[in-house]
């Protein structure tokens, strides 16, 4: 089994916290702090797999920490997200054999997160400003009418895309696809499916993320998701990630 | 007509003495063959350092440094805030020696994975490159090779390599391999990517940065965003094109670059005296076929340009073959001065590769072939002058060189005059009036040294005949006799024991003054360093030893050596910082202007600094002064207080207190340990506890004792005077082929002469003395000589030569080691030179030589 790593902070922001937001309403009151477990699995373009667990703490006030449980050599590498709206994000990554934060710098959006599938943009929360919306027509996803709404970046956003489609499942209202396109041309899809409702807020527990040019695709798996914790605000700095964080 | 005549004329003459031509053409080859291997060796370092920078640099515009200090990790952010950069990135850069495999250095790039694609075409996303980014990152020992090197060791994922480190020798895993291109083909595509915090860990750079490389916004000015960045930065801080670093590289060998350039020219210099000498003679020998032709209509203008076209025709296949030897040559010299730099400029390169400049091959061949011309110049012109008359009479000859004699005596003095202007005026104001100078003494030398030539002659004929007998006395008396077939060579003969005694006179008072000071400056109990090198950027000791070392029991104090290149005036002279106030406890320091107590008092307290004799005369700073440095924390200035006789560099040195230093430059790197141990310890039980105390940090420490270092620093010193010691072999080669070559005419002219000998009963072993007596004559009056001019020589080239280049002047030292192997060495020589000569002078027939002319 090759082993491949998938970074998974804005994934799992992106799926459990931003779905809400990109929806344009206010996020759920269970969503202020969450935690839960990931077991992730890649398939790319050479049919191989590979998997890898991590613990997420994300917090509504953009920021989020992930820290890797296994397998033993990735133990403890922490990737810490701190948005700052209209500023650039932060994003911080730990090493815990010779202790050291670095800061990701800012990079081409475009380019793959640590060799996944999703880009960085794609592990960045997304401010409901940047972008404009329109609806699209109706259709239908797996036997379930949905609404669709398509979100171009405003003129001073930065992103790959000049287009995402999201699909929005009526009942319960929850985001389970997304596409984004390039000129014209579909880059990625976004799946999410196992739909349950944990402390009151519906979440997907599964992810699928394809890339159509590279013909791969990551499959993030959440486990033992929780909200409603109140995790504090010291979880999320830098010095925090020195430590491994049980899930409360 | 010039093309009958060369048919008709020369074509013979070059077919009967083919070996005189032979021997010529030989003598261009390898004036040629020198100039073109140490400039294309030259060429190939700077190509190298060149190709090193730029193709590391990818689309990087802009290059942030803070010498050899590094860059705080801090000042990243600071970079990157600046308007108008689009990515900023770090780098550590390491040559280190792959352990167990047959390579010589691999450069490992440690940067930062996560950003370094806005600068560099890594393609690191692909699976195909990194097996798994996330635990490539997480573990240290992660490493990136090229498939090439992989495949040539047969490296596979998740295979080992071990690679010396700042911890000693550390095994890493191979878990991403990438394509030789692009920056993967800098260094012979012998490079290996790391990790930039691992790399920094590795290679104990703490959290200091090599260089931090920048990419610009599309249409921003480049001019402007390095005065933003300059400007943000502050002093201390360079910000520069990597064109312009890999520039700034070169400067730091310029005086190596320099000694080798003096060497080849002076090696082209004999050579091209040598075939003066021989068309010298030729004109003269010729004197009877001369008169036939102008006898026969033939114009001045006309046999001026046989001997020319003659000069030119020698001249193509000497540097025909001088090419080819260049090259050969080249290839050896290339990968010799590559190695050398690594070791004594603690530089980065890649593997040795011999870059074929034309330019340096076409103004090779023009070297060999206008030397040819041009020497061949005053030989045509004196045999076309000839008058015909005078050149059919018999005996005519050698009264026809009165004038001649008299042009050259004031040529003489002239050239002494203006020499001794040199001397005194010229050369201090720096390298070419100093090479102008040298010009102008050897040139003095030339025209002045005929006139001693008779008088040794005479000198040496009681020796001669003492040694050979009537045979002696014979050629002692053939030489005064032929002044102008012998001098040239003599003179030849003249310039390269000239230039060898001097090499060597420089050579020892170096190594004399050097071995004074090290053994002044070297009296530490023991020396740790991270690698068997003296000098390596690339290896450092953790700063956290100090402490480990000095805890050790029968360890009385433990002193951080660093010693940083610093960018100072166009120059990069060498900073050096120790804890003074231990450093001052033992050590007995050469000051040579300053009061001492006063510089111990304030120099300890970092109120001032110490630099060394050639600081103060390449940049006219000394005692009294205000040395201004760029520091990472803006400019430092402090009063010079003394002036110490050093040789750490060069470029000069400057001391300071090592608080001062890691306070202003943000760098904590220690290249050495100076460890300092209780009276009466045992030295073995010490080293070993120390080994000991270490050993879970590091696997590989070298403790040494001053006497190891000094080896150490002693091979260093051997390697980089044996390629000048290799240029004096083949300075010499070239003046004792010009003997040979002196003998084969000496014998073809005196075939009438040695006909009669034999005629009158003379043995074969007297004629073979007579010729073998001849030759050491030639070779006793040009060595003596050449003790004069290299005698004085050392005297100009101790003092103004070398203070043009380093600053510092020599003490004389006579090299009468040298001299003395020299004179054994050269009769040996020439006493095989003579072996041909004499085997042709036997082959001379008595009646056919009676007969001759």
């Amino acid at each position: 089994m090759r082993r491949t790593s998938l970074a998974i902070v804005g994934l799992f922001w992106w799926a459990l916290a931003a779905a809400p937001l990109a929806l344009g309403g206010p996020a759920p009151a269970g969503a202020e702090r969450l935690a839960g477990r990931r077991l992730m699995e890649m398939l790319d373009e050479h049919q191989r797999t590979a998997d890898q667990y991590a613990e997420g703490l994300v917090s509504v006030e953009a920021k989020g920490l992930v820290q890797f449980l296994e397998p033993a050599e990735v133990r403890g590498v922490g990737l810490l997200t701190i948005g700052h709206g209209e500023r650039p994000d932060e994003q911080w990554f730990y090493t815990p054999a010779i202790d050291r934060h670095r800061r990701i710098a800012r990079v081409e959006k475009s380019t793959r997160f640590l060799g996944t599938h999703f880009t960085y943009e794609d592990m960045q929360p997304r401010d409901i400003d940047d972008q404009e919306y329109r609806r699209l027509d109706d259709a239908e996803l797996d036997g379930a009418v949905c609404y669709r709404i398509e979100a171009r970046p405003r003129p001073k956003t930065e992103s790959q895309y000049s287009r995402m489609v999201y699909w929005v499942a009526r009942e319960p209202l929850v985001i389970v696809r997304s596409e984004g396109w390039v000129d014209g041309k579909l880059r990625r899809t976004f799946h999410g499916s196992e739909v349950r409702a944990v402390d009151g807020i519906v979440t997907p527990h599964r992810w699928v993320v394809e890339d159509t040019l590279r013909k791969g695709r990551t499959t993030l798996t959440l486990r033992n998701v929780r909200h409603r914790l109140g995790l504090g605000e010291e979880l999320f700095a830098r010095e925090a990630m020195r430590v491994l964080h049980a899930p409360p | 007509m010039t093309l009958f005549l060369l048919r008709g004329v020369s074509w013979p003459y070059f077919r009967r003495y083919w070996v005189i031509s032979l021997l010529t053409a030989a003598g261009v080859a390898l004036g040629v063959g020198v100039y073109i291997a140490i400039e294309l060796s030259s060429t190939s370092l700077r190509v190298s350092m060149r190709q090193t920078v730029n193709r590391i640099a990818g689309s990087t515009q802009l290059e942030v440094t803070a010498g050899e200090a590094g860059v705080p990790e801090e000042r990243l952010e600071v970079v990157r805030a600046v308007d108008g950069v689009a990515s900023a990135q770090p780098m550590v850069e390491a040559a280190v020696r792959p352990v167990e495999l047959e390579e010589s250095s691999l450069m490992v790039l440690g940067i930062d994975f996560l950003g370094d694609r806005g600068v560099r075409e890594w393609e690191f996303s692909d699976e195909e490159v990194l097996d798994d980014p996330l635990l490539f990152l997480a573990q240290p020992d992660s490493i990136c090779l090229t498939r090439e090197f992989a495949a040539r060791h047969g490296l596979e994922m998740e295979d080992a390599i071990v690679l010396e480190t700042g911890h000693g020798l550390k095994s890493f895993t191979v878990r991403g391999l990438i394509e030789a291109t692009g920056p993967a083909t800098a260094f012979g595509g012998n490079i290996a990517v790391m990790d930039l915090y691992a790399a920094q860990y590795m290679f104990t750079r703490g959290t200091q940065l090599d260089r931090i490389d920048v990419v610009l916004e599309p249409g921003v000015d480049l001019a402007e965003a390095r005065e933003r960045l300059l400007a943000t930065l502050g002093t201390g801080y360079e910000v520069e094109t990597p064109a312009r670093r890999g520039a700034q590289m070169e400067a730091s060998v310029r005086a190596f670059a320099a000694n080798m350039s003096l060497s080849s020219w002076q090696a082209t210099f004999i050579a091209i005296f040598l075939i003066f000498n021989v068309f010298a003679v030729a004109a003269t020998r010729r004197r009877r076929e001369i008169g036939i032709l102008r006898s026969l209509g033939v114009t001045r203008r006309q046999i001026q340009r046989l001997f020319l076209t003659e000069g030119a025709l020698v001249g193509c296949l000497g540097t025909l073959l001088g090419l080819g030897a260049g090259l050969l040559l080249a290839n050896a010299v290339t990968a010799f001065t590559i190695q050398l730099t690594t070791i004594a400029y603690g530089q980065t390169h890649g593997a040795p590769v011999l870059v074929v400049e034309p330019r340096v091959l076409v103004s090779g061949a023009l070297l060999g072939i206008l030397s040819a011309v041009a020497a061949a110049y005053f030989p045509a012109r004196r045999a076309a002058r000839l008058d015909p008359v005078e050149a059919l009479a018999v005996g005519r000859f050698r009264s026809a060189g009165a004038a001649h004699h008299r042009a050259r005596r004031w040529a003489g003095i002239g050239c002494a005059a203006l020499a001794a202007v040199g001397v005194f005026a010229l050369a201090p104001r720096g390298l070419p009036g100093t090479i102008v100078t040298l010009g102008l003494i050897n040139l003095a030398a030339i025209f002045m040294a005929p006139w001693l030539i008779g008088p040794i002659v005479r000198l040496l004929r009681p020796p001669l005949g003492w040694a050979f007998g009537v045979e002696g006395r014979l050629a002692a008396e053939s030489l005064i006799q032929a002044p102008q077939r012998t001098s040239a060579t003599a003179l030849a003969l003249m310039l390269a024991v000239g230039y060898v005694i001097n090499l060597g006179g420089l050579v020892a008072a170096y190594r004399g003054s050097y071995a004074t000071w090290l053994d002044g400056v070297l009296n530490a109990d023991f020396y740790i360093q991270p690698t068997e090198r003296f000098v390596s950027q690339s290896y450092r000791i953790p700063p956290e030893f100090v402490d480990q070392v000095a805890q050790v029991a029968g360890v009385r104090w433990v002193e951080p050596y660093r010693a940083v290149r610093l960018d100072y005036q166009g120059s990069r002279p060498m900073l050096l910082s120790l804890p003074l106030e231990l450093t001052h406890q033992r050590l007995e320091l050469p000051i040579l202007k300053g009061d001492l107590r006063e510089y111990h008092e304030k120099s300890e307290r970092g109120e001032g600094v110490s630099v060394s004799d050639n600081f103060e005369r390449l940049y006219g700073v000394g005692v009294g002064d205000t040395l201004t440095l760029p520091s990472p924390t803006g400019n430092v200035s402090l009063p010079v207080i003394a002036v110490m006789r050093d040789y750490s560099s060069d470029q000069g040195t400057i001391w300071m207190d090592r608080r001062l230093y890691v306070e202003r430059w943000k760098d904590e790197s220690i290249d050495l340990l100076d460890v300092m141990l209780e009276p009466g310890v045992d030295k073995d039980a010490v080293a070993a506890a120390i080994r000991q105390r270490l050993a879970p940090s590091t696997t590989r420490l070298f403790i040494l004792e001053a006497g190891d270092l000094k080896e150490v620093i002693n091979r260093v010193l051997d390697q980089f005077f044996g390629l000048l010691y290799i240029q004096l072999a083949i300075a010499l080669l070239v003046a004792v082929m010009g003997v040979a070559n002196t003998l084969v005419i000496s014998v073809a002219e005196r075939r009438r002469e040695l006909g009669i000998l034999k005629a009158l009963g003379t043995e074969r072993r007297q004629v073979v003395r007579l010729i073998v007596a001849e030759a050491l004559a030639i070779t006793a009056v040009g060595g003596v000589l050449g003790y004069l001019v290299g005698a004085y020589l050392i005297r100009f080239s101790g003092t103004a030569l070398t203070a043009s280049i380093s600053g510092w002047t020599l003490g004389y030292v006579f090299p009468w080691g040298i001299a003395a192997s020299l004179i054994l060495l050269l009769a040996l020589v020439t006493v095989a030179a003579a072996l041909y000569p004499a085997r042709l002078a036997l082959r001379v027939s008595p009646a056919e030589a009676l007969v001759y002319e």
